[in-house]
């Protein structure tokens, strides 16, 4: 079994997440950011959502100008916070191991639990999604979990950590040992105002086939590649290095700092409130250093 | 025999003159309004002509036109060619979009008046940094038009008489002439009203040149001899101004007025005859009616809800004065009014 | 006709109406006048009275900009909705008891977006959210004053009347004064969308009634009309649904096109319908039989389920009550139209099966 430890390696992490933000919809280019989990509090005069924009990604909107309304996009706020108020949906990245909870029609009284490492966040507003992955009894299981669904009792986080790449699909084509976590993993508690850590892990694929042709996907948690040049060449054929240039397609895909911290600002003081009750409950729990798994 | 053969050519202008206002008189024109503009029309050009027979010999004046920041200097006929005669020579521009023209920087000039001495001219249209005078001018002009179009709008069997029309107050509202018909307790419906704003806007756009013309009282009182109204107002008019009285021909009407009207009357643009209103004065005869418009230079482009405004509050009684039987001035020709200006 | 004009004409005391009396007269009088033949004449339209030319070429007004902002005011204080109440108190005294066969009329809205509501048994439903703009009754035309411009070919027995309705109000100096005309007797501020509505004469309303989206009931079944999503020349795939041809295996040249147009025989030509690439969608479809869900009265939106409304996010689309004899109410609707406005609503209002986010986590127990 492989050990995963997660380093505080701030130097390269800062470097990586600014081509890692490039990619993803609801994050826009910063040169150097410190994610603080907990300090959510806007600074005084400038006020600057920095932090929201990870920690909140569902609240931003479809960038697609066809699909924007500020009408409908005012209402679903509002009912994403109703349903905030009763649960707790904490901060998670993809590369996080969560449990969650949830209450089963077909098995009334008894809620089914599932651990697993999210690989995907998906959706803005109450369509948000997120995808969990694990192995149990030595069969892959990926499960697919609304944020907003009602029928979620509890989301918790196990281990607070981000990997190298926005999307972990290539673990459905890698040794079952790195998607393998314990159903009955104990949270591991981080340090009020640590950033969040970024686990610098390399998986390693299993021969081809497989479902996707990750050679062409420049993916930084995967261990070196082994195939033939010929791969490599066509890959280096198809990419497109320019396109990290391209601010015309950056800007269509985010939503604009100012409309964000608008945003921010109607909600941040609901936000707020639940962030507090948030740090009440944790504070009743104990402090549990991690320890090294064997 | 050539004493009776050899009449000067003042003496025989007069005296041609003379047997025509007396033909016109015999022919008895009376109750038909087209043909007393008719009469009026002929004796003006008469008129006309013979004042400029009578410039024997003629000057050459020196005119500097300011133009923009150049200034241009045209050798001219001494009270023979007109501020419009300049603009000519100038930019055909010029020539179509002045309203009034502005001597030595200090009096204004209607276009197609004969210019006296040497001088410096400028041309004036709408769109001056200082356009008051140029809105008062025209808004004269347009209480003028409006005296001219009323009295040919009506039927044969209606007696119009035109009053007088005020000094012309941009800010009231609206343009005034005050009418005398023979119809009791008429009151417009809207239809008619439109028809009037018609009426004027198609007149106007035959695209009359406003003439100007100084004569004595004696040949304003025949011209007017059908009008008492004028005929009462003749006689002070000329005191004030030195025994002359301005007339103003636009198509086939004529009028008596003080200042400098707009060059032609293809310039005005939107035109409403907004309201008539029944007066309570104590002249004899028929009721005294107030006909109100209001109007904006073609240059000048504004929305329909914004004019229809301007329309609403034009509907409202102009606060200028109400004639009485005593008055004998209007205002636009009185002593006050050259005064203040 | 004749004897009308000549009664008018002779009390006015203009001329120039009467100089075209006499022209009329003239031209009635006898003489005949040959007309050119027109091998294709224009169409005879007989477009309803309110479709005038509506947009004006906008120029720069040269006005100052105190005159500007004097105008706005002006704009503000004459459409301002002021004293509506006892036009609808009288209304609602006057107003007929609602019967099952009486209908009422639509709502001009606006399709906002889509979004996921869940039932109070976990299943999700996907919802539109309909936006209700401002709706003010802009002229009622009585059965015999309508002239439908496509009349009925049969009599119809119980002929409705038509209600115009107009939407969002707009800045008058926009438009075109013939538009802007139109609402003059309703007094209500120039509307950018129109739209007809045929009701019962019971259900008839005064212009300058509002109407809002409590004109409808959570629970109530609608119809929904807009005009489609316009995606241009489209193959027979995505436009008929035709299944094409393998991408593999020895196909030549033939992977997404129609195939065979049509039999031989007695009939041998193509059919008039024959379904083969076209232009697809911009036209006018109606979705029938959609439950409403939820009512937001701050916004007036209404949350209707399904995610298939004909047209874009923010486009224009008329809601009707239902015509589907089933889905018809049995309980009494808010008739003509929803007139209490001192009552005091709660910001949502929820069909009884949905599950509102502010409701705990729903859990299933064993019974």
């Amino acid at each position: 079994m492989l050990s995963f430890i997660s380093k505080k390696s701030n130097s390269i992490a800062s470097n990586t997440r600014n081509f890692l933000r490039h990619s993803t919809s609801s994050q826009a280019l910063k040169p150097t950011e410190e994610v603080n989990s907990s300090n959510n509090k806007p600074k005084d005069g400038r006020k600057s959502y920095a932090e929201f924009r990870h920690i909140y990604p569902e609240f931003l909107p479809d960038p697609k100008i066809e699909f924007r309304n500020s009408i409908r996009e005012k209402l679903e706020r509002s009912d994403m916070i109703a349903r905030r108020t009763l649960i707790d949906i904490p901060e998670f990245y993809v590369g996080t191991i969560m449990a969650v909870t949830v209450s089963d029609k077909h098995t009334p009284g008894k809620p089914l639990r599932f651990v697993g490492i999210c690989i995907k966040r998906e959706g803005c507003g109450l369509r948000s999604t997120f995808i969990l992955r694990n192995v149990v009894d030595h069969q892959g299981v990926e499960v697919m979990y609304e944020l907003y669904d009602p029928t979620i009792q509890k989301i918790e986080v196990l281990r607070l950590e981000k990997r190298l790449d926005d999307e972990l699909l290539y673990l459905r084509d890698s040794l079952s040992e790195f998607s393998t976590f314990d159903s009955n993993m104990e949270a591991e508690i981080l340090a009020e105002g640590t950033p969040v850590p970024v686990n610098p892990i390399k998986v390693q694929l299993k021969p081809r086939p497989w479902l996707e042709r990750w050679e062409r996907k420049n993916l930084k948690g995967v261990e070196k590649i082994d195939l033939p040049e010929k791969f490599f060449k066509r890959a280096a054929e198809l990419a497109k290095p320019y396109e990290k240039y391209d601010l015309m397609k950056q800007y269509m895909g985010t939503i604009p700092e100012e409309e964000q911290n608008e945003i921010f600002a109607e909600i941040q003081s609901q936000l707020h409130k639940l962030e507090v009750t948030r740090k009440k409950m944790k504070r009743k729990r104990t402090f549990v250093k991690p320890t090294k798994l064997a | 025999m050539n004493s009776k053969i050899t009449l000067s050519t003042s003496k025989m202008y007069s005296l041609f003159v003379r047997s025509r206002l007396n033909k016109c008189t015999n022919k008895r024109f009376l109750g038909n309004l087209q043909s007393e503009s008719t009469r009026q029309n002929e004796l003006f050009d008469l008129e006309k002509k013979r004042q400029r027979e009578e410039i024997g010999r003629i000057d050459k004046i020196e005119v500097e036109v300011q133009c923009k920041s150049e200034s241009k200097t045209y050798v001219m006929n001494k009270l023979i060619s007109t501020p419009y005669d300049c603009a000519r020579h100038l930019n055909e521009t010029i020539m179509n979009k002045t309203a009034v023209a502005l001597i030595n920087g200090e009096t204004l000039w209607h276009m197609h008046k004969p210019l006296p001495d040497s001088c410096k001219l400028e041309f004036l249209d709408y769109k001056v940094s200082q356009p008051g005078q140029v809105n008062k001018a025209f808004w004269r002009t347009c209480s003028f038009l409006l005296g001219a179009v009323a009295s040919n709008a009506f039927k044969d069997k209606v007696d119009v008489q035109l009053h007088s029309f005020p000094i012309p107050n941009v800010k009231s509202g609206s343009f005034v002439y005050d009418i005398q018909l023979s119809l009791d307790n008429w009151v417009p419906t809207s239809s008619e009203l439109r028809v009037l704003s018609m009426e004027m806007i198609k007149f106007c756009q035959q695209a009359h040149p406003i003439e100007c013309l100084d004569v004595t009282a004696d040949f304003a009182l025949v011209l007017f001899k059908e009008n008492p109204h004028k005929t009462m107002q003749i006689p002070d008019i000329a005191a004030n101004n030195n025994g002359k009285v301005t007339l103003f021909r636009a198509g086939p009407n004529v009028d008596i007025s003080k200042g400098p009207m707009i060059a032609n009357t293809n310039q005005l643009g939107r035109t409403t005859v907004t309201n008539v209103i029944k007066l309570d004065t104590d002249i004899k005869g028929s009721p005294v009616y107030r006909f109100q418009g209001v109007a904006l230079p073609s240059s000048i482009v504004l929305n329909h809800f914004a004019y229809g405004l301007l329309e609403e509050r034009a509907k409202n009684l102009n606060s200028a004065r109400i004639p009485g039987s005593q008055d004998v001035t209007t205002e636009d020709n009185s002593f006050m009014a050259q005064a203040t200006n | 006709m004749a004897f009308i004009l000549s009664n008018i004409v002779s009390k006015t005391c203009v001329k120039s109406l009467e100089d075209k009396l006499l022209a009329l007269s003239i031209s009635a009088s006898g003489t005949q006048i040959r007309e050119r033949h027109i091998m294709n004449p224009p169409p005879r339209l007989r477009n309803p009275t309110w479709f005038t030319k509506k947009h004006r070429v906008v120029h720069n007004d040269e006005i100052t900009t105190d005159n500007q902002e004097f105008v706005k005011e002006v704009v503000q204080d004459k459409y301002s909705n002021k004293d509506e109440s006892p036009l609808l108190s009288e209304i609602a005294a006057n107003a007929a008891e609602w019967q099952p066969t009486f209908k009422r009329t639509g709502v001009i809205a606006r399709k906002i977006g889509i979004y996921p509501i869940w039932m109070k048994d976990g299943t999700k439903m996907t919802t539109t959210l309909l936006q209700v703009l401002d709706n003010h009754v802009i002229k009622y035309y009585t059965p015999e004053e309508y002239e439908n411009s496509q009349p009925n070919k049969t009599r119809v027995m119980k002929k409705k009347g038509c209600l115009l309705l107009g939407a969002e109000g707009t800045d008058p100096s926009l438009l075109t004064k013939e538009y802007c005309g139109l609402f003059k007797n309703s007094g209500v501020i120039p509307k950018k969308f129109l739209a007809r509505f045929f009701v019962s004469p019971d259900a008839a309303l005064p212009p300058g009634t509002p109407i809002n989206a409590l004109h409808f009931q959570v629970g109530n079944f609608v119809d929904v009309r807009g005009k489609t999503i316009d995606r241009g020349f489209q193959g027979v795939m995505k436009r008929h649904g035709f299944k094409g041809m393998p991408a593999s295996h020895g196909v030549t040249k033939t992977h997404r096109r129609g195939g065979n147009i049509g039999g031989g025989g007695e009939k041998a030509r193509v059919w008039p319908g024959t379904k083969m690439p076209g232009h697809m969608g911009n036209r006018y479809r109606v979705l029938k039989g959609l439950k409403i869900w939820r009512i937001n009265t701050k916004y007036n939106v209404l949350y209707v389920s399904g995610q298939n409304v004909p047209g874009d996010t923010n486009s224009i689309v008329t809601i009707y009550d239902t015509i589907l004899p089933l889905r018809k109410p049995s309980n009494p609707v808010p008739f003509p139209t929803y007139l209490n406005t001192d009552e005091i609503h709660e910001e949502d209002l929820y069909d009884d099966d949905v599950h509102q986010f502010c409701d705990p986590t729903i859990e299933y127990n064993e019974t």
